[in-house]
């Protein structure tokens, strides 16, 4: 769904934020993006989106170059940005004047995303909080029915209860031809949903892998200090003793802490790195 | 929606969005435009000295310009802000689509209902005047040669000021004025260096001295190229090659904007 080889790119002078970064999303999973502030995950998004141009390299989206902002490519295609910009207008005249570009939007859809929300549809833009104005845009993304959805950020605004029906409804909008790419810096907000996991430093991708997979390899424990092992990738202090990822010998099947695997991946890459290239750590 | 890289039903919605969207700010705007004119008019045809009954010749398409430049100047004003660009570089319609929209509305769009707008108003204003014993203004003819001649000036000008307003990020109406100013500035001393170089042996030192200048009688073929060939050329270049260029410009700039 998504190839991207060799791309660089720099915003006008400054020094290149991506230099050769090799990027590849299949269809069928939600795919979250991880990174510090300032990693560069919107700007990949971005350029993903057509919104921003490699300097080099290439960015096949959907088979259109991005760049290229094809009607076709953008009707398959809703991004939902951490900053949003709606018009001023009634949600219901928003549906009627932007449903008719993308193809696939289902009105039933939107009405019922809204209504999980608890946003009534017949209220002005104007009139609500920034928190509700990223429901309705959730909400019009995921009922587009677009093949590719991405969100920036898509949980900053979200009270907690919404967070949790984000989702849900999430994981319940994802099929096997569409795929979601979610950016986040707060990844407690989105436990139990992404898979695979990307995890983007110093404007690289260090780290790309499914859920399955770190679970193969890596084992999260809640453990007492002394018991935390020599081989530890990485711990902390943790309500009830320390939050520690060590290599999976044992073959455990433990959930994975998304918290703590970034922690271990930035803070350990070479070493998580081996680890994955291995074919099997444990006998 | 067939995905063509023009597709009407499409280019029917980004326009029909874009009036639904702009129109109470738009009409807000010519309702006060209106409001001053009527005083203004007023004013003059209520002069005892009554010397100005041509009042809309000149009124009209002096207005007509510079209200269509600030306009146009805001033409692709959602480049301004980076969400509001976001949202517009997103939206599933070709950059065709979404140029040939704007251009509309400010090529055709806006003379054609500010004429009809003045046409309504010159008309019911001439009424209501002559009614309070005011002096008669003539009801504006819109079909006169002098508003074709200033369409044609608009639809120049127009060209410019899109250019500005997708050249330009924030306040493009007074950069695209300041741009012109100085170009025009330019523009007249290279012609008076050039006329300067031309004329050197009767240029005696002032500014084109006049008496000196009379000795510098340009041959017949010089006179004719000037008189019936290169006043052409100039009104055929600023009349059709400048907007051309101008709208062929604006759309490449359309298609490289980034966020």
């Amino acid at each position: 769904m998504i190839s991207i080889k060799k791309l660089s790119f720099n915003y006008g002078k400054a020094r290149p934020l991506f230099s050769d970064l090799d990027l590849t999303i299949d269809k069928g999973n939600i795919y979250g993006l991880l990174g510090k502030n300032g990693a560069g995950k919107s700007t990949l998004l971005k350029l993903m989106a057509g919104l921003l141009f490699p300097k080099e390299g290439t960015c096949e989206v959907l088979r259109y170059k991005p760049q290229n902002r094809h009607p076709d490519f953008l009707s398959q295609l809703y991004f939902v940005p951490e900053e949003l910009y709606i018009p001023d207008i009634a949600i219901a005249a928003y549906q009627k004047m932007y449903a008719p570009f993308y193809p696939l939007f289902d009105h039933s859809q939107f009405e019922n995303y809204l209504r999980e929300f608890d946003i009534d549809a017949s209220q002005h833009m104007t009139a609500l909080s920034h928190g509700q104005k990223k429901k309705v845009v959730l909400s019009f993304g995921l009922a587009s029915n677009c093949p590719l959805l991405i969100l920036d950020e898509p949980t900053n605004g979200l009270d907690i209860p919404s967070k949790s029906q984000f989702r849900r409804l999430l994981a319940g909008a994802i099929t096997d031809e569409r795929t979601f790419i979610v950016s986040t810096h707060q990844v407690r907000d989105l436990a139990n949903l992404i898979d695979p996991i990307i995890i983007l430093e110093n404007s690289k991708i260090i780290f790309q892998e499914s859920v399955w997979d770190i679970t193969q390899k890596l084992s999260f424990k809640l453990l007492y200090e002394n018991h935390i092992p020599d081989n530890a990738l990485f711990s902390e202090r943790a309500p009830g003793g320390y939050q520690v990822v060590v290599p999976n010998m044992n073959g455990d099947e433990t959930e994975v802490e998304l918290e703590a695997l970034f922690n271990a991946v930035v803070s350990n890459k070479q070493r998580i790195q081996e680890i994955f290239k291995q074919e099997k750590i444990y006998s | 929606m067939k995905n063509l890289v023009f597709n009407p039903s499409r280019f029917g919605y980004l326009l029909r969005n874009d009036i639904e969207l702009n129109y109470k700010r738009v009409l807000l705007a010519a309702l006060a435009f209106f409001a001053f004119l009527a005083v203004f008019m007023a004013s003059v045809a209520f002069d005892s000295s009554g010397n100005d009954l041509d009042f809309h010749s000149w009124v009209y398409p002096n207005t007509m310009i510079f209200f269509g430049c600030i306009f146009t100047g805001f033409a692709f004003k959602e480049m301004a802000n980076v969400h509001e660009r976001h949202f517009y570089l997103s939206l599933p319609a070709s950059h065709l689509e979404k140029f040939t929209v704007r251009w509309l509305l400010t090529v055709l769009g806006f003379p054609l209902i500010f004429t009809l707008s003045y046409l309504l108003f010159s008309w019911i204003s001439g009424i209501v005047i002559k009614n309070f014993g005011g002096e008669e203004l003539h009801v504006y003819n819109p079909f006169s040669l002098g508003g074709y001649v200033f369409l044609r000036v608009y639809i120049s000008v127009q060209s410019l000021f899109l250019l500005g307003a997708i050249f330009f990020q924030k306040y493009t109406v007074i950069k695209t004025g300041a741009t012109l100013f100085v170009l025009t500035i330019l523009g007249a001393l290279l012609t008076m260096l050039l006329f300067y170089l031309m004329f050197y042996p009767y240029f005696d030192g002032s500014i084109f001295d006049g008496p000196s200048m009379d000795d510098a009688q340009p041959s017949q073929a010089f006179q004719d190229f000037v008189e019936f060939k290169l006043i052409s050329l100039i009104e055929f270049g600023f009349y059709y090659i400048l907007p051309v260029f101008c709208w062929i410009i604006s759309y490449l700039k359309l298609t490289e904007k980034e966020i």
